[in-house]
């Protein structure tokens, strides 16, 4: 590129705007390294008479990774190349505060939803939430409404909680355990494990072509998927702090997948993954718009089984719905959205974090349908509670698990 | 293609030659993956392909070999693949044989050198491609099934074209193959392949590009069968079906029609309805549909 700069004015301005833009992409998340920039120089040179309209789909290719990027990239190449730049110095004045990258990333999305709100989320929080929502949990919203909450809870407040760094590691190490289970059944067959044969005669080799090693083959290891289904409706506030690094330890593994529902189902996988905490609480915020609204636990289900569950539940796995069974939708669309996840998991869990906290649940009909469907209910309030789960999953090694004792 | 005027500078000489190559072959392709295809020629990356079930992934290498005048090697990765099913693998009757045949007659260390050259190596589909002496396309097909294990190894040949024997060394490409990778998104693939791929998202075709692929591989059907078939399509895709119909299922739907001798849709909503068994590939899905629906249906895209 610095030839290109050496040669003509024009060429050199190209490649330094070529180079900010490169610069602009990662401040949104994607992975435009010296290479990509180099091979974007390449395009540039040869594809420059077509202008921005031939340029975006090849750059596009270029950059983009996913389908999520693959998505976004258009509008970010047209605030950056077509709008004279307005988003950059945005970007530009943002980098030079403390909380440089969510102000972006909101910023952009609110001016996406046509400015709703231009604050940062904290300001706009505090104002409707006026009450701690963490602590023991509170008896307070006990009502299910179907409202959709449109405004995003603090964020950064959940993911950055000090304790828990203990609760991530236990989600990890439940989720480890998990795959750990054999491939293949463990029950020997008669004639023995097969033999290798390539594995014998490369270890052959050193012995004149000589047999002397049989090698056989083993059963593989296969992870047991898991997936997460958590609600985030105002009645499941209090722990949703809690829910979150748990699951935050289980996204660290890449066969756990997480999706947090309220009126909506929302995938935050990959916004758990995050390993910059400010990032992970900006991405969270614009994904979480409707968090502590109200709850259509069956329409999100029905959402998972038809656009998730094929990938997600595939082979092995392991279905975990989060919820209080406070359901606003009608109760027909969740009885039937229970049985196609029962069908699809391998084994479906329901969490309810209510239970054992000595409030009557047996009134609650969404809980009588779990209690139908799923092959256990069991309690999940506190962080004893997911410790127990461990040891439940743990002793199920794979099988269905099964209640054998209280386990706490 | 609402804005055509927009989207035909998007392929430049290049990819207007490899657009009129790839439908001599029956592929019909959009602007913007021909210049995915154009800036792939370009800078010689791999193409990831990713895209719903159905919308065309692996006959674009197909078609592409086709186009091109090479020969497709084709990799299907499954659970468990592995390097010998992938790559390479010694021919261990035929090296026991020699072993067996040569015993006591030579010295150990010549019988060694020999059974482990090439005579008893068994080519598998990635040896294969790089050791083609013309460039051929090669397809790893469906790559999030493979194990991670795999797509480790994957990019030592992605990065290099090159591969390592234990035995006989390193052996480079003769010819840089096009590699197309294609993926279900089953499985989330790895950074580090992504980075060293270009990436197209495949959607499924519009009403009038899914009509031009119609009457490209069924020369019978006429303008105004293929246009209705393909809106009626477009709209049951947009019908929250458990399996969305891909283009090989219009295909199927379409041949099938045409065999009963159907012209037009809106005269034999019977024969439509009795061959929606073409499309709707789960039970659930086929209950939807009565009558009444596809009248209704059919009244819309008409």
């Amino acid at each position: 590129m610095s030839a290109a700069a050496g040669a003509d004015p024009l060429a050199a301005r190209l490649a330094d705007r070529l180079a900010a833009f490169a610069a602009f992409l990662r401040a949104n998340g994607f992975a435009a390294g010296p290479a990509e920039l180099a091979d974007a120089a390449r395009i540039l040179a040869t594809r420059w008479s077509g202008g921005p309209a031939a340029l975006r789909p090849a750059l596009r290719a270029l950059f983009a990774r996913d389908r999520e990027e693959w998505r976004r990239f258009d509008s970010l190449f047209d605030a950056f190349f077509l709008s004279g730049g307005k988003v950059r110095t945005q970007t530009r004045a943002a980098r030079e505060g403390t909380r440089a990258r969510p102000a972006t990333l909101v910023e952009l999305a609110a001016a996406r939803a046509g400015g709703r709100r231009s604050g940062p989320p904290e300001a706009a929080d505090r104002r409707d939430e006026p009450e701690a929502a963490d602590g023991p949990p509170a008896p307070r919203p006990l009502i299910a409404s179907a409202a959709e909450r449109r405004s995003a809870p603090d964020t950064r407040a959940l993911l950055a909680a000090a304790d828990g760094a203990a609760v991530e590691d236990l989600a990890e190490r439940i989720g480890r355990t998990l795959a750990l289970r054999s491939a293949r059944r463990q029950k020997r067959a008669r004639r023995g494990a097969t033999l290798d044969l390539s594995a014998i005669i490369r270890a052959s080799v050193e012995r004149g072509g000589w047999p002397f090693e049989l090698v056989r083959r083993r059963p593989r290891i296969r992870p047991l998927r898991l997936a997460f289904l958590l609600d985030a409706s105002g009645s499941m506030r209090p722990w949703l702090r809690l829910h979150l690094r748990f699951l935050r330890g289980l996204a660290r593994l890449p066969w756990a997948e997480a999706h947090l529902f309220h009126t909506r189902l929302v995938p935050i996988g990959r916004v758990l993954r995050e390993r910059d905490p400010e990032r992970a609480a900006a991405a969270l915020a614009l994904l979480a718009e409707g968090v502590g609204g109200g709850t259509r636990i069956g329409a999100a289900l029905t959402t998972f089984d038809r656009h998730h569950a094929p990938r997600a539940l595939r082979g092995r796995a392991c279905a975990v719905v989060v919820s209080d069974g406070y359901e606003t939708g009608p109760l027909a669309a969740l009885d039937q959205a229970l049985s196609r996840l029962r069908r699809r998991a391998r084994f479906l869990l329901w969490l309810d974090p209510l239970a054992g906290a000595g409030a009557d649940r047996s009134d609650i009909r969404a809980l009588a349908l779990a209690r139908r469907h799923a092959d256990l209910v069991v309690p999940a309030g506190r962080p004893a509670d997911l410790a127990a789960l461990e040891r439940l999953l743990t002793r199920a090694r794979g099988r269905r698990p099964r209640a054998v004792r209280a386990g706490r | 293609m609402a804005e055509p005027s927009r989207h035909e500078p998007t392929a430049g000489g290049l990819g207007r030659e490899l657009g009129s190559a790839l439908a001599a072959v029956g592929y019909v392709a959009d602007p913007e993956l021909l210049a995915t295809l154009e800036i792939r020629e370009l800078l010689g990356r791999p193409l990831l392909l990713e895209g719903e079930a159905g919308v065309g992934k692996t006959d674009l290498a197909r078609a592409l070999a086709e186009a091109r005048g090479t020969r497709l090697v084709r990799l299907q990765c499954h659970e468990g693949l592995d390097r010998a099913q992938a790559l390479y693998e010694w021919n261990y009757q035929r090296q026991l044989l020699a072993i067996r045949i040569r015993e006591g007659r030579e010295d150990p260390e010549q019988i060694e050198a020999e059974i482990f050259s090439e005579a008893y190596l068994l080519e598998r589909p990635l040896l294969a491609a790089i050791r083609a002496e013309r460039p051929v396309v090669l397809l790893v097909d469906e790559l999030d099934r493979a194990d991670e294990e795999f797509e480790a190894f994957l990019l030592e040949l992605l990065g290099e074209f090159q591969i390592s024997v234990p035995e006989l060394g390193t052996i480079r490409a003769r010819s840089t193959p096009v590699v197309i990778l294609t993926s279900n998104a089953t499985r989330e693939l790895s950074d580090a392949l992504r980075r060293r791929c270009l990436y197209h998202w495949l959607d499924f075709p519009d009403p009038e590009r899914e009509a031009a692929i119609l009457r490209a591989r069924l020369p019978a059907a006429g303008e105004a069968f293929a246009r209705d078939l393909a809106r009626l399509v477009a709209r049951l895709r947009r019908e929250e079906l458990r399996k969305v119909p891909g283009i090989a299922e219009t295909l199927d739907w379409a041949a099938a029609l045409l065999g009963l001798g159907v012209v037009r849709l809106a005269d034999s909503p019977e024969t439509v309805l009795r061959t929606l068994t073409c499309l709707l590939k789960t039970r659930e899905d086929r209950l939807r549909f009565d009558r009444p629906a596809v009248e209704r249906l059919l009244a819309e895209v008409a």
